[in-house]
């Protein structure tokens, strides 16, 4: 599962920091998901996506067996 | 925020509890009871002041938490964090599996030196094993 978090964090001009304390995790949480070695809780996804404003579908790309 | 400072609370009454009580308990077999077993005694001796210092330090963190909303905030996200938790529970996993390995290799070498110790380290695996099945069982009803 790969993600644009990075992407449209930097496009936002949010800091690591700054979307770490939205999203109420740390930072390293940021820096692992943003490396793909992470991957988000529900939750977690939901709340990333509301900060965006887009869906979850838009945020993170699903690929091979984790699709139907 | 609110859920946790109430859990934070409760966590802090837990412990001094657990404090008082520790220190009633230790002053008890000090005492009261009629050790002359001076290997026990340095034993719970020792015991009794890791726990205290644990205690002692918890108490100070929860303590400065629940006065500074700053210090507040960044316990909640550290103790909440999901990645966080989930190398918690990674660790724990892959501890108690490469702790169970350890400990089968040492009942098979020991018991070439002492059966005794052999036995010992065997009924630890089986306790441990019985202990992980009733857990399992627990959270397999519970989720």
């Amino acid at each position: 599962m790969k993600n644009k978090i990075q992407e449209l964090r930097k496009s936002r001009k949010v800091t690591q920091q700054e979307l770490a304390d939205a999203l109420r995790v740390t930072r390293q949480t940021i820096i692992s998901l943003e490396n793909g070695r992470y991957h988000a809780s529900l939750t977690l996804a939901h709340k990333a996506a509301q900060f965006f404003d887009i869906t979850i579908e838009e945020l993170f790309i699903f690929e091979g067996e984790e699709n139907l | 925020m609110e859920e946790f400072k109430k859990k934070l609370t409760k966590k802090y009454r837990f412990i001094t509890a657990f404090c008082c009580s520790s220190l009633l308990m230790y002053f008890g077999l000090k005492y009261l009871v009629n050790c002359t077993n001076d290997f026990a005694l340095e034993l719970v001796s020792g015991v009794f002041s890791g726990i205290m210092l644990v205690s002692v330090f918890n108490l100070a963190r929860i303590h400065a938490a629940l006065h500074n909303e700053e210090k507040l905030k960044k316990m909640y996200i550290q103790e909440t964090d999901e990645r966080n938790i989930e190398i918690s529970k990674e660790t724990m996993k892959t501890a108690s599996v490469t702790s169970l390995m350890v400990t089968a290799i040492a009942v098979i070498v020991s018991g070439f030196l002492n059966p005794v110790i052999s036995m010992t380290l065997c009924i630890s695996i089986m306790v441990n094993a019985v202990i992980a099945v009733a857990i399992r069982s627990y959270y397999n009803k519970k989720m």
